[in-house]
């Protein structure tokens, strides 16, 4: 651990980036203390207001407000509590699965392998946000809908990169000797290749954090996300599209926190590997 | 292999912002569709948000369709905005009067020919009319004239028809139903759907399903020409790309323009919008499968949460007027005297409180991109409504996937609107207040007794005060929430010239011309 922070640490760019994702995830747990509003409070006497109006009761609009009179500030900032929780839940569900079936997979080989690899070509052959579309439109809209989704989706990632890691650690002695020794299967899969076959996921998992935001961002601007009274960041990309040349701010400001988000995660992770993968 | 990864995930995330980029892209493909036009006099353009889908005048079953085939077709009778009052006068009929309680004879106008030359009969009509009562042929209009029971020829000019009961909605229907020609219908087959033939100053060029339709002068037609040699519809559902097309001159005309863009094209010297008042009426429709919803005291609770003035100023940009009846003014027996529905959200939180309101849930649906600002709406009086604490949960879908929910009843209340374009209030009513009917489940035998009455009345003066009060007794029981009525907003270049708005949201410019 302490050799990974000091490694972490020489890299200025993952550094700053893993600080950045830090303080959304703090902005995300402390919504409601951070929020200056409600976000879902209308005042449509106010609507379309710029950044920077002060309203009767002497509050600061300081993102302006949006086309019924919310608040953009509080609502970018409860909107970052969908785009981490969905991420957050698809990538730990579809990780698991991606986890499990990748390892089964690959240590099993044989007909196993087979049946799970074609499966997995199956849904790589398949749009990714085709199918996440359909499912949703099935389902209905909630944030446990778009998590199962988004899981469903992306679990073919991990299980393709888990497989292949484990091909390459399996017959290696070490793991000879304790089949030899009469480990049990399991014992020899999750002791003493798991492990092995983390670093090379954890990198998948902070890859997946940036395209399961901006897939969640793509079903909410396209109406089959969350439910509309929950703030998002994508449904606020598409409120605010039709205002862009009045009232861009609504549209802006959301705008740019997916960027820097996506991009965070995106640094954060190149850096990881770089640290994880000296080869 | 790591690196592939990377890369790959960049793809991704790349390829979903340009995504998320190309659904506001659309814009670019209006250069190639509106050609270069400016200065030119003998052609129209019209932007129109939606497409026709058939053009067979008895499949249409859309505002835009309608609009598009009334400059290719004409009906027996049609709607006249006279001073603001809607009056129905002949077309194709040159006299239509009505002989005995039963009967109704219609005179066709004598040299009439429809665009493959053939000319006008009774025999045309009779079969228009036969054909969409064909059970088989399952044309929505069937509902405009069911009351027809026999259609008697008398020489080629001369028609009568016969009707089951006494009734006033015959003629108001027959307006919205253009006369095709039966040769053709039978000569092209399915071809029909594309190119329709009847008797208007304006024949079908070409049809192009999603992207135009274009039209040319009929040079024979038997009234005042067109001014245009040419008319071109094009089919723009974005809001956005119409208003862009008609920015940059590409169209003359673009209907349907958002209220939060008057302003923006009010401003441009270049442009001159068109308010006009419409024969639709927003509302909420209540379920009365919802134990809650069948509460008179909960319906009223939830209509007094509803600022409708501070809807209609806001969001609608004023350009409407908040509703005070179920029926729109302009249409017969519009009650005039009943005040704007109450705004007061005090007396409603103490209504659910009397009817000991629990918190459970209130599933509400609301279209997106149907009508004016119809998502915002929504969202807006979702908000009011739970600032009295009512437990809504709100969908909003595209108009075409959130009919059928509301048919089902999947929704405890929902946001339509509903326009009668037979003047007679009775059409749009029977499907939300008439027992048998009623969309939502309301059920009055007063009103079905009342509503059976005022159709079968043929005197105005009498069946005005019927509607009158069939409209006092929705305004107490309040099976519906009527908001506002719906504004129709239409842009034009400046230079356009003779085109009037129309009450029934109709766009016809076969009057209209651009001169630069």
């Amino acid at each position: 651990m302490k050799a990974f922070l000091l490694r972490l640490s020489k890299r200025k760019t993952a550094l700053i980036a893993l600080a950045f994702l830090i303080i959304i995830l703090f902005i995300a747990l402390f919504a409601p203390m951070l929020a200056p509003m409600d976000p879902t409070e209308q005042d449509i006497a106010r609507r379309l207001m710029p950044p920077g109006t002060v309203n009767e009761e002497g509050f600061i609009h300081w993102l302006g407000t949006d086309q019924l009179g919310r608040d953009v500030l509080s609502r970018v900032i409860y909107g970052s509590r969908v785009s981490i929780m969905v991420a957050a839940g698809a990538v730990f569900i579809g990780g698991a699965i991606g986890l499990i079936i990748g390892l089964l997979s690959g240590y099993s080989g044989k007909w196993i392998d087979s049946v799970l690899m074609r499966l997995v070509d199956m849904q790589l052959a398949f749009p990714f946000l085709l199918l996440a579309l359909t499912m949703v439109a099935i389902l209905g809209s909630s944030i446990m809908n778009v998590v199962l989704v988004l899981s469903v989706t992306s679990w073919i990632s991990y299980a393709k990169v888990v497989r292949s890691s484990v091909l390459s650690v399996k017959f290696l002695e070490f793991v000879e000797a304790t089949r030899a020794a009469g480990t049990s299967k399991l014992s020899i899969l999750f002791r003493h290749i798991l492990p092995h076959v983390m670093s090379p996921f954890i990198v998948v998992a902070s890859f997946q954090v940036a395209t399961l935001i901006i897939a969640e961002s793509s079903l909410s601007f396209l109406g089959l996300g969350v439910p509309v009274s929950e703030p998002t960041w994508g449904a606020m990309l598409a409120d605010g599209r039709e205002y862009m040349t009045d009232a861009w701010w609504i549209a802006i400001f959301p705008g740019l926190m997916l960027m820097l988000v996506a991009l965070c995660a995106n640094l954060f992770g190149d850096g990881l590997r770089d640290i994880l993968d000296p080869y | 292999m790591m690196l592939k990864k990377t890369i790959q995930a960049s793809l991704i995330a790349i390829g979903l912002i340009l995504l998320l980029a190309a659904c506001s892209n659309s814009a670019d493909n209006v250069q190639s569709g509106g050609g270069d036009t400016r200065g030119e006099s003998k052609e129209l353009i019209v932007a129109t948000g939606a497409d026709p889908t058939s053009l067979d005048p008895r499949k249409t079953w859309s505002g835009p369709g309608y609009s598009i085939n009334s400059h290719i077709l004409e009906p027996l009778v049609f709607r006249e905005i006279k001073d603001g009052k809607v009056e129905i006068v002949g077309v194709l009929a040159e006299e239509f009067e009505n002989i005995d309680e039963y009967t109704w004879k219609f005179t066709l106008r004598e040299g009439v020919t429809f665009h493959n030359g053939v000319p006008l009969t009774a025999e045309s009509v009779k079969f228009t009319l036969e054909s969409i009562l064909d059970p088989e042929f399952n044309s929505p209009l069937s509902q405009w004239i069911k009351d027809i029971d026999e259609i008697i020829t008398e020489g080629d000019l001369v028609l009568y028809i016969k009707t089951k009961t006494p009734t006033r909605g015959l003629i108001g229907g027959l307006a919205q139903v253009p006369i095709v020609e039966p040769g053709a219908v039978e000569e092209l087959g399915e071809e029909f759907n594309v190119k329709p033939v009847g008797t208007g100053p304006y024949r079908i060029v070409e049809y192009k399903p999603n992207n135009s339709v274009e039209l040319e002068r009929f040079e024979k037609y038997w009234g005042k020409p067109g001014v245009n040699e040419r008319i071109k519809f094009m089919i723009m559902p974005e809001n956005a790309v119409r208003l862009a097309a008609l920015q940059r001159g590409d169209v003359h005309i673009a209907e349907n323009i958002p209220s939060d863009k008057i302003e923006e094209v009010k401003n441009d010297p270049n442009l001159d919008v068109y308010v006009t008042e419409t024969l639709r009426v927003n509302m909420f429709v209540n379920n009365f499968d919802n134990d809650w919803m069948q509460q008179q005291k909960f319906r009223e609770a939830l209509s007094l949460a509803i600022d409708r003035e501070l809807l209609v100023n806001n969001i609608l940009g004023g350009n409407t007027i908040p509703a005070s009846s179920v029926s729109p003014p302009g249409t017969i027996g519009f009650h005039d005297e009943l005040p704007i529905y109450e705004y007061n959200p005090e007396k409603a939180k103490e209504l659910l409180e009397e009817v000991g309101y629990d918190g459970s849930v209130i599933k509400m649906g609301a279209p997106a991109g149907r009508y004016a600002m119809d998502r915002q709406i929504g969202e807006a009086a979702a908000g009011m409504f739970e600032d009295v604490g009512v437990n809504i949960d709100l969908e909003i879908l595209e108009f075409s996937s959130f009919v059928p929910k509301t048919d089902e009843g999947y929704y405890d209340i929902h946001y339509i609107g509903v326009a009668d374009l037979t003047i007679n209030p009775y059409m749009h009513w029977i499907g939300y207040y008439n027992s048998e009917n009623s969309e939502g489940g309301y059920a009055n035998p007063e009103v079905d007794a009342l509503m059976e009455q005022a159709i079968q009345t043929i005197d105005d003066e009498v069946a005005i005060e019927i509607f009158k009060d069939i409209q006092e007794i929705l305004y107490e029981e309040k099976p519906t929430l009527p908001l506002y009525y719906e504004p129709h907003m239409v842009g034009v270049r400046k230079g356009v010239r003779g085109f009037e708005p129309r009450l029934d949201e109709y766009i016809i410019v076969r009057d209209a011309y651009f001169e630069p």
